[in-house]
């Protein structure tokens, strides 16, 4: 199978479908998605959440990814200097057909999230052996 | 009087180029990209600091660093940060990118702080891939009331 046909697309109009949820509100987390023969892996970095404050959602092939940032030095001191700024993560993509979403599972270590989606037995790559009988 | 000196002077105006280029990006991206964006977009990691009367309290964005591929100096009112984050999205083969949107590498950031802080007594945590720092002012920088007489 072609590794373009599993790609994840992101949820352009998703988006739009929630306008009450301003995008300004969010960070986006940066990802890899990386495919290989078992399935895709998406890596994502969410500093500062803790492990109960992610919360990941498949429902009809749209992935929800959202972490709840608790940063122990907020509000602690007066601020100044401030290069990033402390909001919640929440990214969302299409997924495709192929997945099998039952045994997609995820990680959170260090800050980076880990989630891998298992392809489904069909999508998976199949070699098909030529005999000859001369 | 001092006199007037080329080379510091275009050593201030890149830090104020620099400066205004910063926050350009401020409210537009910089917030969005929080590790390693692209190369030469800025100084990683991305800090905040803050301080009160006791402390200066300073937290940098780390993602993926191990604490055994990060280290830390404190001189004087310098602090430097220099460590590796690993590309763990790539490792392995036959691998198909669909996305790549986080950097990896060596990153060495020298942070000047605004007070001098007792390097002996900070105190450092890597959690959750945010570096915390508690730096305890040193006895010099701490603000001091003065005794009036009557």
């Amino acid at each position: 199978m072609n590794g373009k046909e599993i790609a994840n697309r992101e949820a352009g109009e998703m988006t739009k479908a929630e306008e009450t949820r301003n995008q300004k509100n969010f960070i986006v987390p940066p990802v890899d998605i990386v495919e290989d023969e078992e399935g895709l892996v998406l890596v994502a970095d969410m500093p500062g959440v803790e492990k109960e404050g992610i919360s990941i959602d498949i429902e009809n092939d749209i992935l929800t990814i959202k972490g709840h940032v608790t940063e122990p030095f907020r509000g602690k001191g007066e601020t100044i200097l401030q290069e990033y700024g402390t909001r919640d993560y929440h990214r969302r993509f299409q997924l495709l057909e192929g997945i099998n979403q039952e045994r997609a599972h995820a990680e959170y270590n260090d800050g980076v999230l880990v989630l891998r989606l298992p392809k489904a037995e069909a999508a998976k790559p199949r070699q098909i052996k030529i005999e000859s009988r001369n | 009087m001092r006199h007037w000196d080329l080379f510091s002077e275009m050593d201030n105006m890149k830090r104020e180029m620099d400066d205004i280029f910063r926050r350009m990006d401020y409210g537009r991206r910089s917030f969005d990209r929080p590790f390693f964006p692209e190369l030469g977009y800025g100084d990683i990691p991305r800090i905040n600091i803050a301080q009160d009367a006791e402390n200066v309290y300073l937290s940098a964005l780390l993602p993926g660093v191990k604490a055994e591929d990060l280290e830390m100096n404190v001189l004087k009112n310098t602090l430097t940060l220099t460590g590796e984050r690993k590309d763990v999205a790539a490792e392995g083969a036959k691998k198909v990118f669909h996305r790549k949107e986080r950097g990896a590498g060596k990153f060495l950031r020298t942070i000047e702080l605004p007070y001098e802080v007792d390097a002996a007594e900070a105190v450092a945590e890597l959690k959750n891939g945010i570096l915390l720092v508690t730096l305890p002012k040193s006895e010099e920088a701490k603000p001091k009331r003065v005794l009036l007489k009557a």
